[in-house]
Order: structure tokens, then sequence, then C-alpha cells
């Protein structure tokens, strides 16, 4: 196994196995994923639908209900492991040092309750402050976040806010406690383009006042490219590539990786033709035997490879910090 | 330059809001407010807005998917919003529509070689007919003709797409309307369905009108581009001349927004303030002053700006400060922060 060695580490995942078990079979959304996130790190994780991005956060808060089950793995949170708390240790952690948001601001926020009383019960709940102490502290959670006029929005329901707004008041929420950690779940996916660079910049901000370490989940490689120090590319359950945010667009090494990044119209792109992934992403119920993106995969064919097919892949390091999972680049590969 | 297939004059559509115990109507919104659009035979034009600009409903009106309340669409020669039902049937074999949602617009409980037949089946094709031009346009949007006896759920969202844009195309329109067509599809699965809608485009010799809120993926498909802000057009140009010299403060800021798929860039951003204002109670003036970083005020509340060219081109912004009367206030956005 190989490791990126990552300064003071708030977040290490060690092989992670989420598996769901429904009537037609065991999905194995996160099938033996390593993470690490640094202290004050953005961390991008990237994929597509149903590649178990999300599920690999859901995990890392236990958050994953039946049928799937966390099978295997560790998940050290300043070295001690999440998934041997009790429920209860659990909760403490959960919205107090680590905390999450989603991509439908407006759904996740309790609609009979003001945008300033969710932010408050936070502070009743994880400082036991009163409930005005709490209110006057959501009203300065709200204007850090840079909400105009946060007494006013204070008093809100979530209904009366706009898409941006709600955003904007899930992440105070998620910060009100100061987490050591936040994930963010494809957090401007919902948003419009002036929001979400909007959005951006806030995370970013966040990140360089209040040190804290973030993951972003999302789809969007632009975003990625804007906001993380590092990215994890995820394929059907794994983690295919893993490396410096600069070195990963300048030099992706993992077919899947170079497929997405040239798939991508990109500002100023005059070509005709786009790039294309043929096919499409396997069944987690029945995955192809060895690489699990050798049925897509037209380097394979090229370099005429048949160990794709028949072996698992490990992750490989081919230089500093920079991890892949493809046998084009393991040495004596055939 | 070729002459234009479709012709929209001011072009407005309303929707009334209701509301209290009675539904009463409380105020109307103009969500389509005065629009000239002109799209030329065999080009890809983009529409894009954030949401709630009204492109979607644009889109729809002109399809008299909406009835407009105001304006004319001449289509061909003809005033589209002048047709009786009987004649609308000719158009809706000309013009056509994909829209965003491959899950939501296909029925669920209609086989796909139904669903794509339809069109044609209101047009008094035979039953022998119409299964052949359904394996036909199967194929061309990459498909297999036996895909025609299978079920909507059967079909990943990619291919759902190509199913969507199958059945517009059943008909042989020459004019397509693509509302979001990729938005919601993943990154991989949208490049194929982009492709294929060039590649269409070209082969069928197809007008295009592409409504997206993503610049670069219009970037990408369209010849021209025309951006609205609340229910208006306030720019209108070439791809070229949009991307390499953006006149309107608010095609400057979308612009500024888009993440870049390259972490060596690093670029200004124009932050615009707030969130786009209720369409039901617009911002006097020009309606983006109230988030646009060089507004005057005196100038840009007072009056509403027309669409002007741009050094005499076909390139047209409506801003009093960069294309009327009032040049001589223009401030360039980015060093204004």
């Amino acid at each position: 196994m190989t490791t990126t060695a990552i300064n003071d580490p708030v977040l290490e995942i060690r092989g992670l196995e989420t598996h769901f078990f429904t009537r037609d079979g065991v999905v194995k959304a996160v099938d033996g994923v390593n993470l690490t996130v640094g202290k004050g790190e953005i961390l991008g994780l990237v994929g597509e639908s149903g590649c178990g991005k999300s599920v690999t956060s859901m995990s890392v808060l236990r958050l994953i209900q039946n049928p799937g089950e966390i099978v295997e793995g560790t998940i050290l949170f300043h070295g001690e492991d999440l998934l041997g708390l009790s429920e209860k240790e659990m909760r403490s952690i959960r919205g107090d040092r680590i905390s999450m948001i989603f991509q439908q601001p407006v759904g996740s926020l309790n609609p009979v309750f003001t945008a300033g009383s969710q932010i408050a019960e936070v502070y009743e709940i994880h400082e036991s402050l009163k409930k005005k102490a709490g209110n006057a502290k959501a009203v300065e959670m709200l204007e850090k976040v840079g909400i105009p006029d946060p007494e006013r929005r204070a008093k809100a329901y979530p209904h009366e806010l706009s898409g941006g707004m709600a955003q904007r008041v899930m992440i105070a929420m998620a910060l009100a406690a100061g987490p050591e950690l936040l994930i963010a779940d494809e957090p401007t996916t919902a948003l419009d383009v002036t929001i979400q660079a909007q959005i951006i910049d806030l995370m970013r901000e966040i990140r360089n006042d209040l040190g804290t370490s973030i993951i972003v989940i999302t789809h969007d490689l632009g975003i990625v490219a804007e906001i993380a120090d590092r990215v994890s590319v995820m394929y059907a359950g794994e983690i295919v590539e893993e490396a410096v945010t600069e070195t990963l667009f300048a030099h992706p090494k993992h077919p899947y990786t170079r497929g997405l990044i040239g798939s991508i119209p990109l500002a100023g792109d005059r070509r005709e033709w786009l790039e294309v992934i043929p096919g499409r992403v396997p069944n987690l119920i029945d995955l192809p035997g060895g690489c699990r993106f050798a049925p897509r995969c037209k380097a394979r064919e090229e370099a005429g490879l048949k160990i794709c097919t028949e072996q698992r892949p490990e992750l490989i390091n081919i230089d500093d910090a920079h991890t892949v999972r493809c046998f084009l680049y393991q040495e004596g590969a055939k | 330059m070729s002459e234009p297939l479709l012709h929209v004059k001011d072009l407005v559509k309303t929707y009334p809001v209701k509301g209290g115990a009675f539904q009463k109507v409380l105020g109307t919104v103009r969500a389509v407010d005065g629009v000239d659009l002109e799209i030329r035979k065999g080009e890809a034009l983009g529409l894009v807005g954030e949401s709630g600009c009204g492109k979607s409903t644009f889109g729809r009106a002109i399809l008299r998917l909406e009835e407009p309340d105001a304006g004319s669409v001449i289509f061909d020669g003809v005033d589209v919003l002048q047709l009786s039902p009987k004649e609308l049937k000719g158009y809706r074999r000309d013009a056509q529509v994909v829209f965003q949602d491959p899950f939501g617009s296909l029925d669920p409980r209609t086989s796909v070689g139904d669903s794509i037949a339809e069109g044609v089946r209101v047009q008094g094709l035979s039953r022998k007919d119409r299964g052949r031009r359904v394996a036909e346009v199967l194929e061309l949007v990459g498909l297999e003709p036996y895909h025609a006896n299978r079920y909507p759920h059967e079909f990943s969202g990619g291919q759902r797409q190509r199913i969507g844009i199958a059945r517009a195309l059943a008909v042989n329109p020459r004019f397509l309307v693509l509302d979001e067509p990729v938005s919601a599809l993943d990154v991989s699965i949208q490049s194929q369905i982009l492709n294929l809608l060039k590649q269409l485009q070209r082969e069928l010799d197809l007008t295009l009108l592409f409504i997206a809120h993503d610049l670069s993926v219009v970037e990408h498909l369209c010849d021209r581009i025309a951006v609205m802000y609340l229910g208006r057009i306030v720019e209108i140009a070439s791809r070229d001349d949009l991307f390499s010299s953006p006149t309107h403060p608010y095609t400057e800021a979308l612009l500024s927004a888009i993440p870049i798929p390259d972490p060596t860039v690093h670029r200004q951003r124009i932050l615009l303030e707030g969130d786009l204002p209720s369409p039901l109670n617009p911002p006097t003036g020009c309606t983006f002053h109230t988030r646009c970083p060089i507004a005057e005020q005196g100038i840009c509340d007072v009056s509403a700006p027309s669409l002007l060219s741009v050094n005499n081109g076909r390139h047209e912004a409506a801003c009093h400060l960069r294309t009327g009367d009032h040049q001589d206030l223009n401030r360039p956005l980015l060093n204004s922060r």
C-alpha cells in the first residue's frame, strides 16, 4: 500500500469497505478506499454518480443506514478510530468536530424553524449556551459567511431564502461548532454560476481564516481545480488516482482521469469534438474481474495489456505524492 | 450570411402570481419581457442565463408550448402565433424540443418505440412506415433498432437523452430547441451527447436553439450566444466576440464565474452582490443595476437600456455605460474592485 506523507493528518481512512446488502446482491459502493486529509487542507474527491464518493463521506460520519454497512477498514480522526466509538461518542463528534453540508441547501434545512434558531441550536447542544446567547452567536456566524443584514435573515424561514443564501446558512450551521473537518458534498451543484463562485470563495476563506480541513465532493472538475490542494479520483468504489491538483491536471495518468479531463469543454476550447469515454460505469453488484475501468479503457487496448482483465491493479507511486491504480505504469506488466 | 429561419419580435410572456385564500392575482411576473431575436438557418444559437431569467419560458413560448402574451414569432415567413390549431400541427413537424430531464420526459409505461413514433403517428404515417422511421432515428442517435421494444427504466440517463433526441428527430424537424440537454448527465456522458448533437446538426442541417446555464458547454456547440437577464436579452454576439470582448457587465461577471479546470489559471473574479432580484418586482431602469459593479445612480436606475451595436458590428449589448449615451462614464470592471 502506498501512502502519501501528509503532515499532521486530521483524517486517515484506511481500507474502507462499505457495502449495501440488497436483494439483488452486494453493492460494493466503497471497496478499499484510502484517503488522508491534512490540517488546513482542501481535498477534492471527484467521480461520477455512483462511484462511491458520497458513501465514503457518509461512512466517515457513520451515517450509513440499512442495508448498508461498513464491513472493513479504519477511519482515524486525529488518530482515533471512529468506527470503534459508541453511538453516543459519535454524536459528540458529528456536527461538532466533523460537520457536513449537502447539495440541496433548502431541503437540508428544517422548514418550520428559522435559519437563526437552527444555527443557535448547534450552540445550545454543543456549547450548552442559553437560547439568547445562542441566537446572538448565530447572527455573528451569519455575518461571517457573508449574509447581508444578518439580524433580519436570522429570523427568516428556509423557504424565504434563495438557494445561495440557504447554502450560506448551511455553511454557517456547519461551522458553528468550529469543526476541524468540513465535508462538503456537491456544495454548489444546485446553485447558479455566479452564486457558485461566491460559495467557492467562501470555502477558501474559511480554510484560510479558520484552518479548517475540507473535503469537497464533486463531479465538477472545474470546481476541484479552483479550490482543492489535492485531488482523489474515484471510479466504481475505488480511488484510481491521487495527486496535487496542479500535477493531476497537468499530468493526468490514469486513462479514466485523462478521459474525464478531455471530455469537458474548457473555456476558450475550440476543439471540434470532445473526447468520449465509451460505455458506462460498471454495475457495482457484478464488477468486472481485473481493473474496473478495463472494459472502457482505450489505452489498455493500445498497449495490448492482458493483465488488466485478469488482475486487480494496486495503487502505485509514480512520483512524489502522485499515485495511480493502473498497470500501464507498472513495470513488467503484460 | 444566411437568412433568418426564425425571427422573434418583441415577445412577451407573463404569468399571474396568485396567493391568499381565494387565489387572488397578486401581480404578474414578466418572465419574457420584450425579446427580439433572430435565429439564422443552420446556426446553433446559445441562450444563457441563470435560473429564473426566462430562458426556458422563451424556448417554450416560441414553440407555442406556452401561449405568449404579445409579440410575433416568424418561422420561415409565417407568424406562428397566428396559426390555427390545425396549422400548428405543421409547425410541430418543423420545430421540436428536447428537455433537460431524460427521466421525467418519457412516459414510463410506453415503450420507447411508441414514444418516438407518437409524432409521426399524428402525422398519419402507416404502422409499417412508423416502425421503419423509429429504427432509422434510433440508429441516428447511436442506439439499436431493437431498443424500440424496451421501456424507459431499462436505460441509463445518457441513453434516455438519446431517446429524447430520437423522438424529436422522428418528424424530421428543421429547428430544434434544446433545453439544458446535458445538465442532468454525468461528465463523461455529457461529451457523448454534445458530440452527437454537433454531428446531427451537420448531417441533418438543423437549426438549434441551445438553452443552458453552462457557458463552456454553449461555447463548445454554438456559433452565436445570447445572454439573458430577468426576461431580457442583455448581450448577443458571435461566440468569439462574446468570449474575447464581453461588453455587458453581467456577461463579464458570468464569464469570470465559470470554474476553469486548470489550476494554473488564476484570474480575478467579478463577484456579483446579492441574488437575482424577484421578477415580480424587478428593479427600475436597467434591471441589472442593483447588482452591477459599475452602475451609475441617476442613469442606470432611471431608464432601461436598449440593445445597441458594439463598434457598429453585429455584436449588441444593452448597457447605458457601455453602448448607450453614457459611454464616457464607462469604467473597466476589474480595476474597480
